[in-house]
């Protein structure tokens, strides 16, 4: 390397250092950068299980209890068809939003379900 | 697109080890790629979202990555970045250049408010910062290549065969362009900096 050569390295460390030394990152920025790199360790550490393995069991219990009430066979009209038809759909909501099937639910006690819809099949939206 | 720089198995270690070493690595990185991408960008807002950028996809893409391959990596995602947003910055700027209002709207910001205010102090201090004042915007004026490989070589530190990974390019590019770099740098700055 020529002696010139060397006088330019050195002046690009010179510079270099100088633009370095310059460069104060105040407070603020060096708190975002701090923030910054959380996030990035964060989506570098162990992989999350996927949303929906995040929702609760009782939740998907919940939700087969709906499935099982929506598409089981309606039961047999009586002669006051739509009136029947109309009472069901009723009977469903109410079993919907009352609490304790939500609780049946959360048990997850999916067979006893199963009989419990078939149950109500059998008896129909009367009782 | 994923970056290959060996043909080697990712490193069998633990997760808290790699996420320790990447914290490591990054903690003493980030200032001077704000640095850096600041003196490209001119932009504090811009500069810190080109390295959060760089950080985020260094960690999700090549956490398990050889740490020796790091600081290449994280600086070629850096580069990649600030090109990106030097050329939205382009073409916005061609976009609102046609549109009259904006015009009128650029016209009316008080050039005087919007100098860069040196701050009072020692006539040293005031020398310095005209110094660096003057050095940052000889380095803004280099040709692109030239200024990565300045930054690169000279602010980062970075050696000839991993500035040639960040800038995509050989090895005997990465001295050409750094070696213009610097004697353009000293014609440009004068005697003050020899």
């Amino acid at each position: 390397m020529s002696t010139d050569d060397q006088e330019l390295e050195a002046f690009g460390r010179r510079a270099g250092a100088q633009l370095l030394r310059g460069g104060q990152v105040d407070a603020a920025t060096r708190s975002r950068l701090a923030a910054v790199r959380a996030a990035a360790l964060e989506a570098a550490g162990p992989r999350r299980r996927p949303a929906w393995l995040l929702v609760p069991a009782g939740a998907l219990a919940s939700a087969a209890l709906v499935a099982v009430l929506l598409t089981r066979p309606p039961a047999p009209l009586p002669d006051d068809g739509v009136n029947a038809v109309a009472a069901a759909a009723l009977y469903d909501l109410e079993l919907l939003a009352d609490a304790d099937a939500w609780a049946i639910g959360e048990e997850a006690d999916l067979e006893f379900i199963e009989w419990a819809a078939g149950m109500s099949e059998l008896e129909g939206p009367d009782g | 697109m994923e970056l290959i720089l060996s043909k080697g198995p990712t490193l069998p270690v633990s997760a808290d080890v790699t996420l320790a070493a990447l914290n490591h690595f990054l903690a003493g990185v980030e200032r001077r790629a704000f640095r850096i991408a600041r003196i490209a960008l001119r932009h504090d807002e811009d500069a810190l979202d080109a390295v959060q950028d760089a950080m985020l996809k260094l960690a999700q893409r090549y956490s398990q990555r050889d740490p020796a391959e790091w600081p290449a990596l994280f600086h070629r995602i850096l580069q990649n970045r600030v090109r990106d947003l030097q050329r939205r910055r382009q073409v916005r700027g061609r976009v609102m250049a046609l549109l009259p209002w904006r015009r009128d709207a650029d016209e009316a910001t008080d050039p005087v408010a919007e100098a860069p205010d040196p701050g009072p102090g020692p006539a040293e201090e005031v020398e310095s910062a005209t110094l660096l004042l003057a050095l940052e915007a000889a380095v803004r004026a280099l040709p692109r290549r030239q200024r990565e490989a300045f930054l690169l070589r000279s602010v980062e530190g970075l050696d000839v065969a991993a500035t040639a990974i960040a800038m995509g390019c050989s090895d005997g590019s990465v001295k050409t362009h750094h070696f213009r770099a610097l004697q353009a740098l000293r014609a440009h700055l004068g005697e003050s900096w020899t």
